[in-house]
């Protein structure tokens, strides 16, 4: 119950950012992510903690994460190279932090903690992920079209 | 010096060797050490009992590769005269009794005969067939049971499946939390990703266990384990 509220809550804060947010990206997409845990959390109140339901979301989810994370990479490498820079130190602070969970479960798993598990299978998957951006970003910058290079004059 | 220092080296020795020998030999648990360890009864949480009493089934040596489901405490809730447990082993489904000594005291193991629409009770260990006939009748004569059984926690996330399946849940609802939180996104998904994984391992039992209450056995649920 207490974990389900506080989903709830990410989910609120996520919906309340979008409905708030001036900038017609963020909006959209605050909005779906937020509407998407609430989803979750409704689907799990109908069905449970079902098999069917579990596979729906590593495959959507998980699915429609790694897409979404190259349609953004690929629309700020085309429009805003300031924010080209940020999304790759976010991807590397991101697999830093996956890294550092995946290292401390392994340590908690090892001390006899076997609950930790779960926390070092997430670990992984957030280290994939930030790979995933991280390999994208650093294909697109191999390209050398990333606005940046051009004088500051041109960019304003 | 050096001598005070021997004595003290071979002084820690000698009182190291029996702790590690103890150590070596498992204890058996009862519930005075339970207590003893989590302090009063009423402070133990549910999830520790349902934990004790689960790990007092699966090392009952009677029960063969027992993985259980669920775990409830019987009767009047306030009192408890004692737990069940309920799972799958290779025979099928299994019941369990244990007393408030957190013993093994009744186990039973339902067979499903599909040629015969019947199912069989197994007295597992007294190794005798206590029941026979039509699943409708056993469900007739086990639904007032339900009143009296408090779901205690559900077990199935003790299989690394679970705990598996849950991380990945955990880490795809952190992914995409971090990709729609933009700059903080690093902080925000991983956060959200422990929520939504502990939600699932541990959060996900309380409602299995409700639904189960709602209908204690169902056999539609354990066909596939009774084949």
């Amino acid at each position: 119950m207490l974990f389900e509220a506080l989903l709830s809550l990410i989910a609120i804060g996520l919906i309340l950012s979008g409905l708030f947010s001036k900038i017609p990206l963020r909006k959209v997409e605050s909005l779906v992510g937020g509407v998407a845990i609430l989803l979750l959390i409704a689907s799990v109140h109908l069905w449970g903690w079902t098999p069917k339901v579990m596979i729906s979301i590593i495959l959507i989810g998980g699915a429609g994460s790694l897409f979404y994370a190259r349609w953004k990479i690929v629309k700020t490498w085309k429009e805003d190279p300031v924010q080209f820079r940020k999304l790759r130190q976010g991807s590397l602070y991101y697999m830093l932090t996956g890294f550092l969970i995946f290292i401390f479960s392994a340590v908690a798993m090892v001390a006899g903690f076997s609950d930790a598990l779960l926390f070092c299978g997430m670990g992984l998957m957030f280290v994939a992920f930030a790979l995933w951006e991280y390999v994208n970003i650093r294909v697109l910058e191999a390209r050398g079209a990333v606005k940046e290079d051009l004088p500051k004059s041109a960019t304003g | 010096m050096r001598k005070l220092l021997s004595v003290t080296c071979l002084a820690t020795i000698l009182l190291a060797l029996p702790s590690l020998v103890l150590a070596q030999v498992p204890q058996p648990i009862s519930w005075g050490i339970l207590k003893s360890r989590y302090g009063q009864s009423d402070t133990v949480s549910r999830m520790d009992v349902a934990k004790m009493v689960a790990n007092a089934i699966l090392t009952d040596p009677r029960l063969n590769d027992p993985n259980i489901i669920y775990v409830g405490k019987l009767g009047p809730i306030e009192q408890g005269y004692g737990y069940v447990g309920v799972g799958k082993n290779s025979a099928g489904v299994f019941l369990v009794y244990v007393n408030g000594n957190l013993a093994v005291t009744h186990a039973f193991d339902f067979d499903y005969i599909e040629s015969m629409n019947q199912v069989v009770v197994f007295d597992v260990l007294n190794k005798k067939v206590l029941w026979a006939g039509k699943p409708e009748e056993f469900l007739g004569d086990v639904a007032p049971a339900r009143d009296h059984v408090a779901p205690l926690g559900w077990f199935g996330h003790e299989s690394k499946a679970r705990t598996v399946t849950c991380s990945a849940v955990g880490g795809i609802v952190g992914n995409i939390v971090k990709a729609v939180s933009g700059p903080v996104g690093w902080f925000t998904g991983p956060v959200a990703g422990a929520i939504a994984g502990s939600w699932c391992a541990f959060g996900g039992p309380e409602a299995m266990a409700e639904a189960f209450e709602r209908n204690p056995i169902e056999f539609d649920r354990f066909k596939g384990g009774m084949k």
